[in-house]
């Protein structure tokens, strides 16, 4: 039988793992984003059950710090899209292949 | 083996997990981008239900609040905003290989992950685990102002940069319609 502490490191890595995935091969450019979320809540959960399990607040001051940065990053992008969508009429990102280098 | 480990799931946990896991296959899955604003928000929402269980009562009222109140908020905002119409190719279209490997080596990553925490927490240090913590407020305060002095500044510069970027991009896009 499973026990707690693993059951919610086995989420967290399946959280991560479809993160993964969906950012890498999803065509609409939000949704991509989307999948930038789920890794980030994944990595959040891993932080705050290592945290409680040693005892400290180690774990939630850093949760905050990944909070605060993927706060910032979907604020930024999000605006970003507007724009883009506005330009074009349409976030596929396929189309956007002549911004690779 | 520690004490830890071998405490049972209750079954709270089991449903939250589950719909945690499930809402995210939902995100990857749909085709309707709506539909995968929608079940993000769930997916956030589940996880806050995980931090309360796990006992960090802070994290996950934090978690509501920022996560599933204001980001996800935003991205089911930008969607409807933007009316993006449900496509009939989710995926990257014509690389199905692609698609699939992709799929297959996330299930490879999964696995790998999952090895590493497993003889990690197996052989984790006993004395340094202590299961009746309670995390309260104070005590995250107190790093930010001793050990994390820096990266809290740092963190405080960073969303200042990321306003005044927000702003710089709505006033560009003012501008190139004047023209």
């Amino acid at each position: 039988m499973i026990s707690q502490a693993h059951l919610i490191l086995l989420v967290a890595v399946i959280l991560f793992s479809v993160g993964t995935v969906t950012f890498l091969t999803k065509r609409n450019a939000v949704v991509a984003l989307m999948g930038i979320e789920l890794m980030l809540n994944g990595i959040n959960l891993v932080l705050l059950q290592a945290g409680q399990l040693h005892g400290n607040a180690e774990g939630s001051s850093l949760m905050l710090f990944v909070v605060l940065v993927a706060a910032a990053e979907a604020a930024l992008a999000l605006s970003i899209f507007v724009i883009l969508f506005r330009k074009n009429g349409m976030l596929i990102l396929e189309n956007y292949r002549s911004m690779k280098g | 083996m520690n004490l830890v480990f071998t405490e049972a799931p209750g079954l709270l946990v089991w449903l939250a997990s589950f719909c945690a896991v499930l809402l995210s296959l939902v995100v990857l899955l749909s085709a309707n981008p709506v539909v995968s604003a929608i079940a993000l928000m769930g997916t956030l929402f589940s996880t806050a239900g995980l931090y309360f269980l796990i006992g960090n009562y802070f994290m996950g009222s934090i978690q509501i609040l920022v996560y599933a109140g204001a980001i996800a908020v935003l991205f089911v905002f930008i969607v409807m905003l933007l009316d993006l119409r449900p496509s009939l190719l989710r995926f990257i279209p014509g690389r199905k290989i692609y698609v699939a490997s992709t799929g297959f080596a996330g299930g490879v990553l999964a696995l790998f992950l999952l090895r590493v925490i497993w003889q990690q927490t197996t052989y984790a240090n006993s004395a340094a685990i202590n299961p009746d913590f309670q995390m309260t407020a104070q005590q995250i305060s107190e790093h930010f102002v001793s050990k994390y002095q820096f990266a809290f500044q740092a963190a405080g510069l960073l969303i200042f940069g990321a306003i005044l970027g927000a702003i710089v991009l709505a006033r560009s896009h003012l501008k190139g319609e004047k023209q």
